[in-house]
């Protein structure tokens, strides 16, 4: 072990049967690599009862290892990630989704790469080297590519992947870049990625595979396109 | 499966108009008139009015669908207060 530590922020909310798979991967994971890390929990009072099972988990990993931390209700994502900044210890910071659709299989990956060229931010991408989804049917899949090649004209990110949210920071970076961002939804994971470049931070990525909800349903309506079509064009405007 | 070879032939039906469009507007205007070849092709004022016509439609089917969307959204939220 190096003198980096890796804290997972992970924001859950009704995530009751996928958070005991999701923490196992994670600690098996970091575990075989022997990686230094700690997951924090941020849950915004489940109504399925998340916080109880987190804190089973916690009895059962330790609370070295695993940190919770409830909030009152339904506080959004940016907030999440914020409140979490202030609580982790740790020299790098490992944003992902709760409900399995990220594997922790990538995650020394991202740290290699981030080894290797020094930079700030590490991203997956489902869209360059490898990288793909799992579960989409034919449609969905389009109105992926459609949405992130309109995001990627409008906004010259620099990455193939910017709607993406599995993605490794160093601390500071995230601190500075939360600093800056004032959006919500899908348009904060691509404000995030947009002030990183603003901001000069540098941004390496890494293929993954992005498997959609092994539980439950997920569904994208008019109303979400709509929505993100105004994120982007704010973001057009105001970046 | 089934994907890929949608793929595949949103990919090989792009190259073909590209291909196409490009003779067209660019390549026919350097051959000689009186050859056969120009038969293959409609008369040159297609090649703006076919885009044109498929920009506006293009437009028109964005704007009617956040349009649309928005009222719908609206008005089920004054449903619901």
């Amino acid at each position: 072990m190096g003198p980096n530590k890796y804290s997972v922020i992970m924001p859950t909310y009704n995530e009751r049967e996928n958070l005991p798979l999701i923490i196992w991967l994670l600690q098996d994971t970091f575990t075989q690599h022997n990686i230094d890390f700690e997951i924090l929990i941020v849950d915004d009072s489940s109504p399925d009862g998340t916080l109880d099972v987190a804190r089973k988990l916690q009895q059962l990993y330790g609370e070295d290892a695993i940190r919770i931390h409830s909030r009152p209700g339904k506080l959004g994502l940016g907030s999440a990630y914020m409140d979490g900044l202030e609580r982790v210890s740790g020299t790098h910071i490992i944003l992902m989704d709760a409900d399995l659709s990220h594997h922790p299989k990538f995650i020394p990956q991202f740290i290699a790469a981030q080894a290797a060229s020094g930079c700030d931010v590490v991203t997956g991408t489902r869209y360059r080297g490898g990288g793909g989804v799992s579960g989409w049917d034919l449609r969905r899949k389009l109105t992926s590519r459609g949405a992130n090649f309109l995001a990627s004209e409008l906004l010259r990110p620099g990455v193939s992947d910017l709607t993406g949210s599995f993605r490794l920071y160093r601390k500071e970076v995230l601190q500075d870049v939360m600093r800056h961002v004032k959006s919500k939804g899908y348009v904060f994971q691509m404000e995030v990625i947009v002030r990183c470049k603003c901001l000069g931070y540098t941004v390496a990525e890494v293929p993954i595979t992005f498997v959609d909800r092994i539980y439950g349903v997920s569904k994208l309506g008019a109303m979400e396109i709509v929505s993100y079509l105004k994120g982007l064009l704010w973001l057009f405007f105001n970046t | 499966m089934a994907d890929k070879a949608l793929g595949l032939a949103m990919v090989s039906a792009s190259v073909v108009i590209f291909t196409y469009y490009t003779l067209w507007v660019i390549v026919l205007h350097f051959v000689d008139p009186s050859l056969q070849v120009h038969e293959f092709f409609p008369d040159r004022v297609w090649a703006i009015a076919i885009p044109a016509v498929l920009l506006v439609l293009g437009v028109a089917f964005v704007v009617a669908f956040i349009a649309v969307t928005m009222i719908r959204s609206s008005a089920s939220k004054k449903k619901q207060s």
